[in-house]
């Protein structure tokens, strides 16, 4: 035998609130509700709507009309708000006293605020504003919040979706909150209150409560985005620090400094060869050597270095090279120059041991653009003279300036996206 | 401190002993042990 597909749902009665089955959904126009006899008309979309604002009304913190005394006053609550931003979720309850007028009643993430609607606008000054003598200083960046539930009476027309850009200002725990909305602005004190009065004189539901909404994926690394404090300068001094401290590490890793120097003379069409610099010792297990090269005064001419340190003890060799260089010319656009006369190899996984270090070296000339030269541009000096300097617990400076890239990338980032934010 | 302030110190931390231990091994890729291939880097390069 085949079975039948349910069809039932359940409302709840918008005059009792008790939950009533609807066994044939879809077909049935009314209902009575088993618990206060009222005829619910079940075809109607209104029956929904009621219901989610039942819903809506049971999941807030405080419930409206609830009544209670705050700095020697006491409200009533007539209206309350569910808001959000990108990362927050927070309630705020509109609170009622005949003779004092409406304050605001806000809690999220556990914190309670009691607001105030400013009637005199801050005047802006450099990094926040000032009202009243005190100047509170601009926290994050503005974010834009949206209202997700609406119930109770209120002053102002409001309704689920509305918009408003909103912007914080700190000194201490009180709060200078601004409202834009389409061109309206608004402003609010907001001051702490404990949560214990709270509890005290309104008894709120703690599971009702708003929680932060939990970052997902990027957002996770950007949670503090414009919120929370702003941790940037917190960054850049942790990315100073860390830079100077390997920095530091970096010269006490190095290791003693020896050196060793010389001068060569650089022959055209023949390589000097096997010209000694000097001996060099290192003394930790593993030393960078720096080879330092310095021409005399030569143009559009090179010098080709190769270098050797051949360890005493086993025979064995480290080759790496150097290119000393300098051209000049002049063209449609005026003169250029190329090159560097001087040049620093950096040899790197030099072990333990004495080496002496060797060069060979040979010049070579390159022919001038424009005039031709009236001379042999390949012949026109015997020699290039170069002093060469090496030292071992050469600081790798490649490194240090890659570290402080990748360090400061990350503040620098967030600080552009920060501008691309407050301009766009 | 907020969480994306601890992971930034955890980075800079893991950056900055990965430089260190660079350092005490003497590796650096920037160091000039191969000379680039004959015949290539010679001569000014303006046009």
């Amino acid at each position: 035998m085949k079975r039948v597909g349910s069809r039932a749902r359940t409302i709840e009665c918008p005059a009792c609130g008790g939950t009533l089955e609807v066994r044939a959904a879809g077909w049935s126009v009314s209902l009575a509700c088993r618990y206060c006899g009222s005829i619910v008309d079940v075809s109607r979309p209104e029956v929904q709507i009621i219901t989610a604002y039942k819903r809506a009304e049971a999941s807030f913190a405080l419930e409206l009309g609830a009544r209670g005394e705050l700095f020697g006053q006491e409200w009533q609550v007539i209206g309350a708000l569910k808001r959000r931003d990108a990362l927050y979720r927070w309630q705020e309850f509109l609170l009622f006293n005949p003779y004092l007028g409406y304050r605001w009643l806000v809690v999220c993430d556990g914190e309670w605020q009691f607001g105030t609607m400013l009637l005199d606008r801050p005047a802006e000054v450099k990094k926040g504003v000032s009202w009243r003598g005190t100047v509170y200083r601009r926290q994050g960046q503005p974010q834009t919040t949206q209202t997700e539930f609406v119930i109770g009476e209120f002053y102002w027309r409001v309704a689920r979706g509305d918009k408003a850009e909103a912007s914080q200002f700190e000194r201490g725990d009180e709060v200078l909150s601004q409202e834009l909305v389409d061109g309206e602005e608004t402003w609010t004190q907001l001051v702490p209150v404990d949560g214990d009065d709270i509890q005290a004189t309104f008894a709120p539901n703690r599971r009702r409560q708003p929680r932060a909404k939990k970052p997902q994926g990027a957002l996770s690394f950007k949670s503090d985005y414009g919120r929370e404090r702003d941790d940037l300068p917190m960054m850049f001094a942790a990315a100073f620090g860390a830079a100077i401290m390997t920095l530091l590490a970096m010269v006490l890793i190095a290791g003693p400094v020896e050196r060793a120097s010389t001068q060569i003379s650089a022959p055209y069409l023949t390589t000097l060869e096997g010209h000694k610099v000097g001996t060099l010792t290192v003394r930790r297990p593993w030393q960078f050597i720096r080879v330092r090269a310095q021409g005399a005064y030569f143009d559009n001419h090179w010098v080709d270095l190769d270098y050797s340190l051949v360890d005493q003890a086993t025979g064995q060799s480290i080759d790496s090279y150097g290119l000393v260089e300098r051209y000049s010319g002049r063209d449609s656009d005026g003169p250029w120059t190329e090159g560097d006369r001087r040049a620093d190899t950096l040899v790197g996984r030099v072990p333990a041991g004495t080496y002496d270090l060797y060069v060979n070296a040979q010049a070579h000339s390159w022919p001038v653009d424009a005039p031709p030269p009236s001379t042999d541009a390949w012949a026109d000096a015997a020699t290039i003279d170069v002093a060469i300097e090496a030292e071992t617990g050469a600081l790798p400076w490649g490194n240090w300036f890659t570290l402080v890239v990748l360090l400061f990338t990350v503040p620098c980032v967030i600080t552009w996206n920060r501008w691309k934010h407050h301009f766009s | 401190m907020t969480p994306r302030l601890l992971i930034f110190c955890l980075w800079s931390l893991l950056l900055a002993l990965g430089t260190m231990i660079t350092s005490y091994y003497a590796w650096s890729p920037y160091s000039s042990e191969e000379r680039p291939v004959a015949g290539q880097s010679y001569g000014p390069t303006h046009k």
